[in-house]
């Protein structure tokens, strides 16, 4: 008759193992550079809300990781056999109390996030306070390059986006072929460029500097190619840019409109 | 031991053939010939004098190697290198010519004269009507001065980008082509092209390396809104545009 593992101390090895293994790691997700994280760059409140989820996120997934990877391995080690084993091991028969344990750790940590989710997640994209001075931008993307039209000032057009810094911007964004996907990562803002409907992203830009629009979407030929500068620059700085833009029509696509299936967020006038 | 031997020339094999399809892949790509501007004088700017040269191109509704009358008149070679099979020319794509790859100097200012035999209808996007990146924002159509063509009459454009950097300049540039007339077009009387084409000139500066691509921004092509075809393939309405 095969013996019964005495448990007892192999919990108690597994947990203290578990407990360092779980400690280096949150350890080292708090001090690994932020470049490696992707979170080098961080321009816009936004992107700092995602960047704070992203390190808590993993903070609170590091314990589980480890608990599941030094159970496997320390199960792995403590099981092992020369050759083939002949006879099955003994059956495993969780009690109550573990049941009721990782049931409920596991539902108090997803509604942890689903919370967590609810407030910076909804914060991002939330709007800006009544009477706050947005400014609209449309967006074009068409194979391989992004346009900006401005319909605050005479629909001045450009190849480069340019922000005034701390100012609230609403992108309403479209493309005309296939499907792109405008994103700044600098602000830790991506949304779908779909031919034939607008869009919406929100974003205020916090701090000055020279980013980068890219294409997400694998759109073809020169996707690689499909990106263009971003400039966020002082308000004074805008105003006299902005008024040196060449204008063009009120919208991308012509004059000629597109059907606008989703529709623009509440706030915002079609 | 046979085992390891096995498995290391599985894994040079394996890298072999990634090594071959990354070269057969990267010689299609650049199959054309290069067209190198050619330097005709110097020109006064704001950034000094600086080396002026010259690229000419040329825009069809269809390929010119399937007017062979037309290319014997005018001593006319589109430059394909028949040589890889896949790269068959497809004779009734829209397409630029002679070459869709160009190579200019640093620090030059760069004049470009396109040729085009084509018709057209509207831009679905009318942020091209209007020249971008060039002296003064303008170009010249059959030599007067424009600084935009009205969206209906457009034919084709000239547009180059590259990828902000801080490896090399921004450069972009927007040229829309005047479309030849319908009537005009449609006749044919030159071997089944127009027989005077709208003849673009335009100039713009370049600073230091780098690489570039330019496209027709006007959906030319088949599919997709006539994004696909000629639109998608290299050696069409699309190209590189390298600073040396």
């Amino acid at each position: 008759m095969m013996r019964r593992p005495r448990w007892s101390s192999d919990i108690k090895r597994v947990v203290l193992i578990w407990a360092g293994v779980s400690v280096i790691l949150i350890v080292a997700t708090v001090i690994i550079p932020p470049n490696l994280a992707g979170l080098s760059r961080i321009a816009a409140p936004r992107a700092g809300d995602y960047a704070l989820t992203m390190v808590v996120f993993t903070i609170l997934s590091m314990p589980v990781l480890a608990l599941v990877m030094v159970f496997a391995l320390y199960s792995l080690y403590k099981g092992r056999t020369r050759g083939r084993p002949l006879r099955d091991g003994p059956p495993l028969r969780a009690g109550k109390g573990v049941q009721i344990a990782w049931v409920g750790i596991s539902t108090l940590l997803v509604t942890c996030l689903y919370a967590w989710g609810l407030i910076f997640l909804n914060r991002a994209d939330a709007a800006p306070a009544p009477g706050s001075n947005v400014l609209n931008i449309d967006v074009t993307g068409e194979q391989w390059n992004w346009n900006f039209t401005y319909p605050q000032y005479g629909n001045a057009q450009s190849d480069i986006l340019e922000v005034p810094v701390n100012r609230p911007i609403l992108f309403k964004i479209t493309s005309i072929d296939v499907d792109h996907s405008f994103s700044v990562p600098a602000w830790a803002m991506k949304e779908d460029a779909v031919p034939g409907d607008f869009t919406y992203i929100r974003v205020t830009p916090n701090k000055m500097g020279n980013y980068s629009v890219r294409c997400f979407e694998l759109c073809g030929l020169f996707h690689s190619y499909m990106e263009a500068p971003v400039r966020v620059v002082t308000p004074a700085s805008f105003q006299s840019w902005v008024s040196t833009q060449p204008t063009g029509y009120p919208w991308g696509i012509g004059g000629a409109g597109v059907p606008n299936t989703y529709g623009p967020p509440s706030d915002v006038s079609k | 031991m046979n085992r390891y031997v096995v498995a290391i020339v599985v894994i040079l094999v394996g890298a072999g053939l990634v090594t071959a399809t990354g070269v057969a892949l990267n010689q299609l790509a650049d199959y054309q010939p290069p067209q190198h501007a050619q330097a005709k004088g110097t020109a006064s700017t704001p950034n000094g004098v600086v080396p002026h040269v010259f690229l000419h191109l040329d825009t069809f509704p269809d390929s010119p190697d399937g007017h062979p009358q037309w290319e014997k008149e005018h001593n006319y070679h589109l430059d394909r290198n028949a040589s890889i099979p896949v790269t068959t020319p497809h004779l009734d794509w829209v397409t630029y010519g002679p070459t869709t790859n160009l190579v200019v100097p640093a620090h030059s200012l760069v004049t470009i004269t396109i040729d085009n035999y084509d018709g057209g209808e509207t831009l679905l996007n009318g942020f091209y009507h209007n020249v971008r990146g060039t002296i003064n924002n303008q170009m010249t159509v059959n030599g007067k001065t424009e600084s935009s063509i009205p969206s209906d009459q457009v034919s084709h454009t000239f547009t180059i980008h590259g990828i902000p950097s801080n490896k090399q300049p921004w450069l972009f540039v927007n040229v829309p082509l005047q479309k030849i007339p319908d009537k005009i077009e449609s006749a044919g009387a030159d071997f089944g092209y127009p027989p005077h084409p709208n003849v673009i000139t335009f100039s713009f500066m370049v600073g230091g390396p780098g690489h570039y691509v330019w496209q027709c921004e006007y959906p030319c092509g088949t599919t997709y809104n006539g994004f696909g075809g000629p639109m998608m393939t290299h050696g069409y309405m699309n190209g590189n545009f390298d600073v040396v």
